[in-house]
């Protein structure tokens, strides 16, 4: 499923199901009419500050209760006790018992879903285990780093084995090697069959974590998908861009340009290669095959320059995200 | 999307009871609470009321000690009902001084943490979490109040044969009497601390609110002529629930009944308060 507006008539399943959700906080716009559904893998909730994130996180958790519309997780609405126990929370800000351990925190929050004590300690301990803070797990959470603190804030939201995940900005503040780490965990949890709701502000990044996007603009969700299929339903709109890296720039631009669909050919700077918008992707690839083909120009690399989630964001709502 | 070969297999093991959630909660904050020396030097200075009472008490049953003495301790103080109404004046005081230490802490840290929307995005509701704070404070307040002076009657139980049985209220008493004052004492701090979301600004708030309040009604009685001052005192309104448990003269003339009603009304509106202000979530404006 993938559309570049919103899609209509989500038929409700085991997955995470939005149907014309609308949150307004007093007079101010939380989400509007958002319809979606959130099947298992990763899926990444994009937009600069403000744009809903954190009520679309709020709403699926239960948080707080939509104005307008429906929310299903897993078939039950959202403050459901059998929700609870399949849920697991990461919020953005850090929130700890003063004075309490990494192994406290993970082991007191895992109480409150009725484990009785061996099997908290059990949980907790793998919970720790996993994110790589058994060392650190004595300390308290108040001597940890940026890069600890969000390790130990993911233990406990999945040290309860929850089927989704929903962590809100779970990046924010982790260096570059913690950052690939944790890219790598939640590829793991997906590929277990979990939900893994991410947030992120930051759009390059969601390129390397996300299954599935839902990039949402001052309260609406203005696309949501795979990042390639909405960039190819919007070519009517905004022409793609496609980097050739090949050894004679030039000949080729000349070659290029006979074709109708090709608007523009900038030559790259270090005079390696090219960047050409077309207004048909197909047709682009098949001619430069037929070039490479014929001998006409000897193409290294080709790639699309645009097929980002920057990109598509930018074309989107026509403004500039980090 | 990618395929997902794995199936994902939830723990459907034993439980707790979800009745018994909010205990996690109340365990944390007394916790808490404990690790402060503000509440281990209030829970020794309540020791020496009790202290007193147990020394005047083993003074009345031991003659030997009175001669000795040469105190008409008998005479002058009764091992009655008078007596433990006093002990629980006193106690219900140092109660009202530890609410203030550490009421407006262990919820004031969690609002300022946006701890909430972890203890909320689990199963446990907004309801659960607040009578989980109000339990801690509960526990520590009851710790002053009720269960030591049930030890002083004991005591004397223990010492005079035939005592409790002529005096069979006074146990009840002392035990209603503590819970007119804990559920007040801890639900208005939480109420002050939820809407003041500071620390310091709650626990003198909360001090001030018994003292400024009947001020405030006491203006109201000079200009309008009216009594309404009394029924926000809250030595005032305790002695007019207790003294009728205790089955003695009440002198301020303020009814049980009207001394019920405020208290309700302060429990209705603390109550109000923390549901209304106790969220998971801000407004952002």
């Amino acid at each position: 499923m993938s559309a570049v507006v919103r899609t209509e008539g989500v038929a409700s399943g085991a997955g995470i199901v939005f149907t014309d959700v609308s949150k307004f906080y007093g007079e101010v716009l939380g989400v509007n009419g958002v319809t979606l559904s959130i099947e298992p893998g990763i899926t990444a909730l994009v937009g600069p500050n403000g744009a809903g994130k954190s009520t679309l996180m709020n709403l699926m958790t239960g948080l707080v209760s939509p104005t307008r519309g429906q929310i299903a997780v897993l078939g039950h609405a959202p403050r459901d006790p059998a929700v609870f126990r399949r849920l697991g929370y990461c919020a953005q800000f850090d929130a700890f018992p003063r004075g309490a351990t990494g192994f406290q925190f993970v082991a007191g929050f895992l109480r409150l879903f009725g484990y009785e004590k061996e099997e908290v300690s059990l949980r907790a301990r793998a919970a720790i285990e996993r994110v790589g803070l058994t060392e650190a797990a004595k300390r308290r959470v108040a001597g940890y780093s940026k890069g600890m603190r969000q390790r130990i804030k993911l233990a406990q939201a999945m040290a309860h084995d929850p089927a989704v995940l929903v962590l809100d900005e779970p990046l924010n503040g982790l260096d570059p090697m913690a950052r690939s780490e944790f890219i790598s965990l939640f590829r793991e949890l997906a590929s277990e069959g979990r939900h893994v709701i991410v947030s992120s502000h930051i759009l390059h990044e969601v390129d390397l974590i996300a299954d599935q996007l839902v990039m949402l603009h001052q309260g609406y969700v203005a696309a949501e998908g795979e990042i390639p299929e909405m960039r190819e339903e919007m070519v009517v709109d905004r022409p793609m861009q496609i980097a050739v890296r090949c050894s004679e720039p030039s000949r080729l631009a000349s070659r290029l340009f006979t074709a109708d669909h090709v608007i523009e050919i900038k030559l790259l700077p270090d005079g390696d290669g090219l960047i050409a918008t077309t207004r048909d992707a197909d047709r682009f690839y098949l001619l430069l095959n037929e070039l490479a083909s014929r001998g006409e120009v000897g193409v290294e690399a080709v790639a699309p320059a645009d097929e980002d989630a920057h990109a598509v964001y930018r074309y989107l709502v026509g403004s500039e995200a980090q | 999307m990618a395929v997902h070969s794995h199936v994902f297999r939830p723990y459907e093991g034993a439980r707790t009871a979800p009745g018994r959630r909010w205990m996690v909660v109340a365990r944390y904050a007394i916790a808490e609470a404990l690790s402060l020396k503000k509440t281990v030097g209030l829970l020794v200075t309540a020791a020496f009321p009790l202290l007193g009472g147990a020394i005047v008490i083993y003074l009345h049953h031991n003659l030997e000690a009175i001669k000795i003495l040469e105190l008409p301790l008998k005479a002058l103080v009764p091992i009655d009902a008078k007596f433990f109404l006093w002990i629980l004046t006193a106690q219900c005081w140092i109660a009202f001084l530890l609410t203030a230490a550490i009421g407006a802490r262990v919820l004031v840290n969690d609002l300022r943490d946006n701890a909430l929307p972890l203890y909320l995005s689990r199963p446990l509701t907004r309801v659960e979490y607040i009578f989980g704070k109000a339990a801690a404070i509960a526990a520590l307040t009851s710790l002053v109040t009720w269960v030591p002076s049930l030890g002083l009657v004991a005591l004397q139980a223990s010492l005079e044969p035939g005592w409790l049985v002529a005096n069979w209220w006074i146990a009840p008493a002392i035990f209603l009497g503590s819970w007119a004052a804990i559920p007040l004492f801890a639900l208005v701090c939480l109420a002050v601390a939820a809407v003041l979301r500071r620390r310091a600004a709650a626990e003198a708030a909360f001090v001030a609110l018994f003292f400024v309040v009947p001020l405030i009604a006491r203006i109201f009685d000079e200009f309008l002529h009216v009594r309404w001052a009394m029924r926000f005192f809250l030595p005032a309104i305790f002695e007019s629930i207790w003294t009728p448990l205790f089955r003695l003269q009440q002198s301020n003339g303020l009814s049980p009944g009207a001394a019920l009603f405020s208290l309700m009304v302060a429990l209705t509106l603390a109550s109000a308060v923390l549901l209304r202000r106790v969220k998971a979530w801000e407004v952002v404006r």
